[in-house]
């Protein structure tokens, strides 16, 4: 290729620039998603192995039903080949309150001697344990509990006692780790519980106290660089294992002999030490008690003794009290009478007295009478009485004495008085007035008498009155004297009186006291007897309590080692048949999963792409047809002008790998970094604990898709190239013969060509004229509509799961796990009679192995056997998926769930074997009920009894609430994990959160689709209308300068569009429903049945989303023919 | 009486820092009925005056009336109809639809207008009436631009616009479709602007304008048009 060549290539990208673009973008589409896809199958298997290398996840992991001793693990050391070895403990443990799960406990990993440690930890948060109580949980299903938390275990088997095996059974969660054991959700199943782990924890080394290693971790050198999920690991690993087995051979032989055989023999002798030392100790009691019976019987005869004694004081000292008492009573007799006689003399002495003082009083009163008569005024009287009570005889003298003097001046006063009366008549003569009646006179009158009388009466008193005065004064004094004689006397009667009675009394009391003194006595005697006999009562029982508990001890001691003994005895026996298990890494939960959904990847990986890559090269194809097409001039211009025509065809190829390098570089880049990752990191929902993703590109695919592209457009490039420089140069440069016009067949079908308006007829015969672009518009579209079916379909397949299991199959409310030993009364009591709960079954349910052929076992079947048949039909559906017919269980076979049965491959009339309780029967399928979650082999109580011999034990109780009842509380279950046959209770609402979480990844792959879709459909739809525009240039100005509206103009090329679109929507319909069948039947997991039916609306969303797509397109390209000149419509053609 | 007026039109390209005058203020009018020749060599500017009058172009100065109606103000949308309703267009290389029939290129016009002409008279009217149902690549180059003009005539156009319309055919053909349009000008009165670089066929028309350089050199009026028989070149 010439400069000059190379130099107008690149003016043609430059010009061409649209369409050099979508080639590089279809391109780019199809390569990057052919790469992606492909690098993503690598690059998880490059994860997986990056990771078991770096923790160092064993080979082989060894358990032993009895355990494994230093011995052990160092006869495993020395298998040939074993690199690294590991011993660790395990123990599955129930949580309390917690529907009883099963936690598995690990022990963190640990060094052991010089190996390297085995399956290393990942610390996601917190810190690791410290101290034996703590413990670190598997990261995934940590939801449950919280950094901080402290949980309890407890054992799950009655007869097992957790502390053999764990020195602490409460521990602290301080740390979230990963372990290369769990690299997805899956916590594996176990013999005990619910036969589900829940949740691994593990817990340091120490915190196990058995004396036995559990289970031996173990890593072989060889396998060491071989890829974890490769044959080569997989044929080598199993020929390794076959030394390991060689090696558990000898240990188990030599287990026997050594642990059973010599425990038997230590447990005989101890038997028979403990039967000697029981009958020695009990005789030892036997004499102790007679001792103390001999020492009862002394101390109850003292005690009478000592009672009689005190009884005779006791009467003593009632006949002195007897008399003392009479004593005291005569005395007081004579008392009173004295005292009498004394109160009588005191009332005559009283008496006496008082008369005396009358006397005295009557005299006084004479005397004030008369002495205010005598001029002696009432104080000169009390002045001579002062303090006294009778005047002395001088005091009487002394009166008289004033009396006389007293006499004097009412002498004179009469005299004077007389005189006046005298003169007075005289002046009253003289006046003549009469005397008597004049009241001068009258006075004068009466004071004369007045004083002549006081005259008279006062020599009447010296005369007679003073003497008188004088003897009776005398009289009184010598009365009062007698009577003041009189009283002495009485008061010396009374004072000899009370000094009798001191005297009697000082001697009663002295009587008393010595009463008192004896009875005290007697009292003492008497307590202290009490004292005494409790004391020695309270010694006695002491001694019995000490011999009676002594030999409870020492009973109890003998029963305990007689338990022990037969603890030790059971123990021996229940040991297992000693066996050593060889669990390969398959045996992780999640490990072979990964396997399977890494090829599910690949799986896909092969056909979506290839799909692109076809669309890709076709849509190649059309545009550089177009372009060299539309390059004809140039092509005859070069030829003309002698280039050869191998260079001129260089050129076209030149253009096109430069696209196609331009679109792979891009594509691939893209693909790469995103398609792995986001498949990836859908899948690491599942798979949590591994780590981000180490791209590893398929180089293989990657060049394949880069050279079929390249292929394809050079090709059609060198094609094209060789028809048109086949011809004449001249012609090349006469303009190309436009494509005539045709009739088509549909015109010759006159009833509907006639039918069909104007527009109508030329879209029909333009979508003819144009096959390459209908096929490729057609196939275009229809990829688009069928990844929508597709997406939309698997997401409502998925969910239908949930919809369909919960809604149609299972419908009652709530499952409870009851102790397999409930009695009926008690579930009759507990759930039949509760007013909440609607109606209720009881069913046997647990995982069951379930084989058609040896093919392997199903993880998540259970065999499900109901109580009730009619209680039952009202909570779990047994149908046909198709017809929805009812199947009954019956009594001649058994009901398989319709995936299970899929799975192995059976049908209606066929055997497969059924293992419980390590019974394997064959019993025949009867029916294939729809259910879409896990695998169920429904039989009935009678089968159950016929096959395995006796009556099932029912452990689970179905039950729907009432329909007022709100019973799917937290309360409820409360109330009913308090019931202690309860051992837990799951509510089906909450079983639909949990798995729509677990499903939820998978909307991720959804999204992936339809963004995939929205591209294809872009692509696809903008290149071809691109290329349908560019070629309808003139005939597109030819219409505008006709006068056509822009909207009519792009009506006019849209019809076509859309009509296609229509018919690419229709045949992606159906394409999609083949390919969501794809899909499910490759993404399907064993445990899961998506739902068959795609709904309705599934495919108008599509329909429509994908109309829109083209709608959207359409809108672009109507900016594009807006643009278009009118002026192209006068060029010439070209 | 006037039906195309151009007073001043100037249409001015700017192509990076160059402005192209592709024309340069020119006026003239043309009265309704006649038949009127452009003529000038190549980029006399020619074509931009019929793209112009044509409603496909706009000037950059002046005043375009069609009808007494300024079209130099239309909208976009006023622009198509104004194309749609009032204009035929002939074009030089006849610009026919392939994929459709001769009658259905002309029904393509008469689908969008009111008032139109049936498309099989139309096609009768241009000699063709037995060929309607042949697609253009069934048809000769002359009888392709029969077809265009009955394209153009069965919308019933004020005016017709022809650019070139022998530019693609050979001197017979050629003078039959300048006989044909100048026959629908006499008989239908109907305006016909043409546009040529042949000098040779400017006798036939009723006015010949002369462009040189985006300007007019002469417009003269032909007194006594000839009919194209008695033009040879």
């Amino acid at each position: 290729m010439s400069k000059m060549l190379f130099k107008n290539m690149l003016r043609d990208i430059g010009r061409t620039k649209a369409r050099f673009i979508s080639i590089m973008l279809i391109i780019m589409l199809g390569v990057g998603f052919l790469v992606g896809v492909n690098s993503t199958a690598p690059s998880m298997y490059a994860v997986v192995d990056e990771y078991y290398a770096d923790k160092n996840l064993m080979d082989f992991r060894l358990i032993s039903t009895v355990g494994f001793s230093e011995e052990d693990v160092k006869a495993v050391e020395n298998t040939e080949g074993v690199e690294d070895v590991m011993p660790s403990y395990f123990c599955d443990v129930l949580t309390k309150g917690d529907t009883g799960s099963v936690i598995r406990l690990h022990a963190i990993p640990k060094k052991f001697g010089d190996y390297k440690e085995i399956n290393s930890l990942t610390l996601k948060e917190g810190r690791m344990p410290q101290a034996p109580n703590e413990t670190v949980i598997g990261a995934s299903r940590f939801g449950d509990y919280e950094l901080g938390d402290t949980i309890s275990f407890f054992s799950p088997t009655e007869d097992a006692d957790l502390s053999q095996m764990l020195s602490v059974t409460e521990f602290k969660i301080v740390g979230v780790v990963d372990s290369p054991l769990y690299i997805s959700f899956e916590r594996g199943s176990t013999n005990v519980g619910s036969g589900k782990v829940s949740a691994y924890m593990m817990i340091p080394m120490e915190s196990f106290c058995a004396d036995r290693y559990t289970d031996l971790y173990v890593t072989f050198g060889e396998l060491r660089g071989l890829e974890p999920y490769s044959e080569e690991y997989s044929d080598l690993r199993d020929k390794l294992g076959e030394r390991l087995e060689l090696t558990s051979d000898t240990r188990v032989q030599t287990f026997v002999r050594e642990e059973v055989e010599s425990a038997q023999a230590s447990i005989d002798e101890a038997k028979a030490t403990l039967q000697s030392e029981r009958s020695k100790a009990e005789k030892g009691f036997a004499e102790a008690q007679d001792e103390l019976d001999a020492g009862r019987k002394a101390l109850q005869e003292e005690t009478s003794s000592a009672q009689k004694t005190l009884a005779a004081a006791k009467e003593k000292i009632d006949a002195g009290a007897l008399e003392l008492h009479s004593g005291k009573e005569e005395f007081a007799a004579e008392i009173a009478k004295a005292q009498q006689d004394i109160e009588n003399t005191e009332a005559q002495l009283k008496k006496g007295e008082e008369e005396i003082s009358n006397a005295k009083k009557d005299m006084k009163e004479g005397i004030l009478s008369v002495a205010q008569k005598f001029g002696i005024s009432r104080e000169q009287i009390e002045a001579f009485y002062g303090e006294k009570d009778m005047l002395s005889a001088e005091d009487v003298e002394s009166v008289a004495a004033y009396a006389r003097i007293y006499k004097v001046s009412v002498e004179a006063q009469l005299k004077e008085a007389e005189e006046d009366l005298d003169l007075l008549l005289a002046q009253l003569k003289a006046q003549g007035i009469d005397p008597a009646e004049n009241p001068k006179y009258i006075s004068a009158l009466e004071l004369r008498d007045a004083l002549s009388e006081k005259l008279f009466a006062l020599l009447d008193f010296i005369d007679n009155g003073a003497s008188q005065l004088l003897l009776a004064v005398e009289t009184i004094a010598t009365q009062e004297s007698t009577l003041n004689t009189a009283k002495a006397q009485l008061s010396e009667a009374t004072a000899a009186l009370d000094a009798e009675i001191q005297q009697a009394e000082k001697k009663f009391a002295q009587a008393e006291a010595e009463l008192e003194s004896a009875w005290e006595e007697y009292t003492l005697g008497v307590k202290a007897l009490e004292t005494n006999q409790k004391e020695a009562e309270a010694l006695l029982e002491k001694a019995q309590q000490e011999i009676d508990s002594k030999s409870a001890e020492a009973e109890s001691e003998f029963e305990k080692a007689e338990e022990e003994l037969k603890k030790a005895q059971q123990e021996l026996d229940s040991i297992p048949e000693p066996q050593w298990l060889c669990n390969t890494r398959d045996s992780s939960p999640g490990y072979s999963s990964y396997e399977d959904d890494v090829e599910r990847v690949t799986a896909v990986g092969k056909v979506f792409p290839i799909f692109f890559l076809l669309v890709a090269v076709l849509v190649c194809v059309t545009t550089m047809t177009r372009l060299i097409e539309e390059q004809r001039s140039d092509l005859g211009a070069f030829t003309t002008l002698g280039y050869r025509k191998s260079s001129i065809t260089a050129k076209y190829i030149a253009y096109c790998i430069s696209a196609t390098v331009v679109g792979s570089a891009v594509g691939i880049l893209l693909g790469i970094f995103s398609i792995p990752f986001v498949i990836f990191n859908a899948y690491r929902m599942l798979y949590s604990s591994l780590p981000k993703l180490v791209l590893t590109v398929d180089a293989g695919s990657a060049v394949i898709a880069i050279v079929v592209a390249m292929l394809c457009t050079s090709g059609v490039a060198y094609l094209t190239c060789r028809s048109l420089l086949r011809k004449e140069p001249a012609t090349l440069l006469r303009p190309k013969a436009p494509k005539p016009g045709k009739r088509i067949f549909l015109e010759h079908v006159g009833f509907i060509w006639s039918r069909l308006g104007f527009f109508s007829k030329v879209t029909v015969r333009n979508i003819f004229r144009y096959k390459v672009r209908f096929f490729m518009t057609v196939l275009g579209v229809a990829g688009c509509t069928a990844l929508i079916v597709a997406a939309f379909g698997l997401y409502g397949s998925i969910n239908d799961v949930i919809d369909k299991q919960f809604g149609k199959v299972f419908t009652y409310d709530a499952v409870a796990a009851v102790d397999s030993d409930t009695s009926e009364a008690e579930f009759k009591e507990h759930f039949m009679s509760d007013s909440r709960i609607d109606s209720a079954v009881r069913c046997r349910q647990t995982l069951v192995a379930v084989n058609s052929t040896e093919r392997g076992y199903y993880d998540d079947t259970y065999i499900c056997v109901p109580e009730n048949m009619q209680e039952f039909e009202k909570m779990v559906h047994l149908q046909q998926r198709k017809g929805g017919d009812k199947i009954e269980i019956g009594t001649k076979g058994v009901v398989l769930s319709e995936k299970l049965a899929r799975n192995m491959g059976v049908w209606v009339g066929d055997k497969v074997s059924v293992v419980e309780k390590g019974v394997k029967v064959r019993p025949e399928v009867v029916g294939i009920c729809e259910n879409y979650l896990y695998g169920y082999v429904y039989m009935s109580p009678e089968l159950y009894a016929e096959y395995f011999g006796e009556a099932p034990e029912y452990n689970v109780v179905m039950f729907t609430k009432a329909e007022d009842a709100d019973i799917l509380s937290d309360a409820m279950a409360e109330e009913f994990l308090a019931k202690d046959f309860v051992r837990g209770i799951s509510f089906v609402e909450d079983s639909i959160k949990a798995f729509s979480e677990m499903i939820g990844s998978l909307n991720y792959v959804v999204l992936v689709m339809l963004v995939c879709a929205g591209a294809l459909a872009f692509v696809v739809l903008y290149n071809l209308t691109n290329i349908n525009i560019a070629e309808r240039k003139r005939e597109i100005s030819t219409l505008k300068v006709l006068g056509f509206k822009d909207t009519e103009t792009s009506a006019y090329i849209y019809r076509e569009n859309l009509l296609l679109s229509l018919l690419g929507t229709g045949a992606g319909l159906v394409l999609g429903v083949w390919l969501l069948r794809f899909i499910i039947s490759t993404v399907e997991i064993d445990m899961l049945m998506f739902g068959r039916e795609i709904h309705f609306t599934v495919f108008i969303i599509s329909a429509v989303l994908t109309l829109v797509f083209a709608a959207i397109v359409n809108i672009i390209m109507h900016f594009r023919i807006k643009k278009i000149d009118m002026v192209e419509s006068m060029k010439s053609v070209e | 009486m006037n039906l195309v007026e151009f007073r001043d039109v100037k249409k001015y390209y700017k192509m990076g820092e160059v402005t192209i005058k592709a024309v340069d203020g020119i006026s003239f009018s043309i009265e309704k009925g006649s038949f009127t020749v452009v003529v000038g060599s190549s980029g006399a500017g020619k074509t931009t005056v019929l793209n112009i009058l044509g409603g496909m172009d706009s000037c950059t100065e002046g005043q375009v009336l069609v009808d007494g109606r300024d079209i130099s103000k239309l909208s976009e949308k006023e622009l198509v109809l104004f194309r749609r309703h009032e204009i035929g267009f002939v074009f030089q290389f006849y610009n026919l639809i392939q994929n459709l029939t001769a009658r259905e290129n002309v029904e393509l016009a008469t689908q969008i207008c009111k008032d139109t002409i049936d498309a099989e008279k139309a096609l009768q009217s241009v000699g063709l009436a037995d060929r309607m149902d042949n697609f253009p690549a069934q048809l000769s180059g002359g009888e392709q631009q029969r077809v265009s003009i009955a394209r153009a005539l069965a919308k019933k156009p004020k005016l017709l616009l022809c650019d070139e319309p022998t530019g693609a055919l050979d001197y017979n053909t050629g003078r039959n479709i300048l006989k044909l349009l100048q026959k629908r000008s006499r008989e239908d009165g109907l305006t016909v602007v043409l546009i040529t670089h042949n000098t040779a066929i400017t006798p036939m028309a009723d006015r010949v304008i002369k462009m040189g350089s985006g300007k007019i050199v002469s417009d003269t009026i032909n007194e006594h048009p000839v009919s194209v028989d008695d033009i040879e070149w």
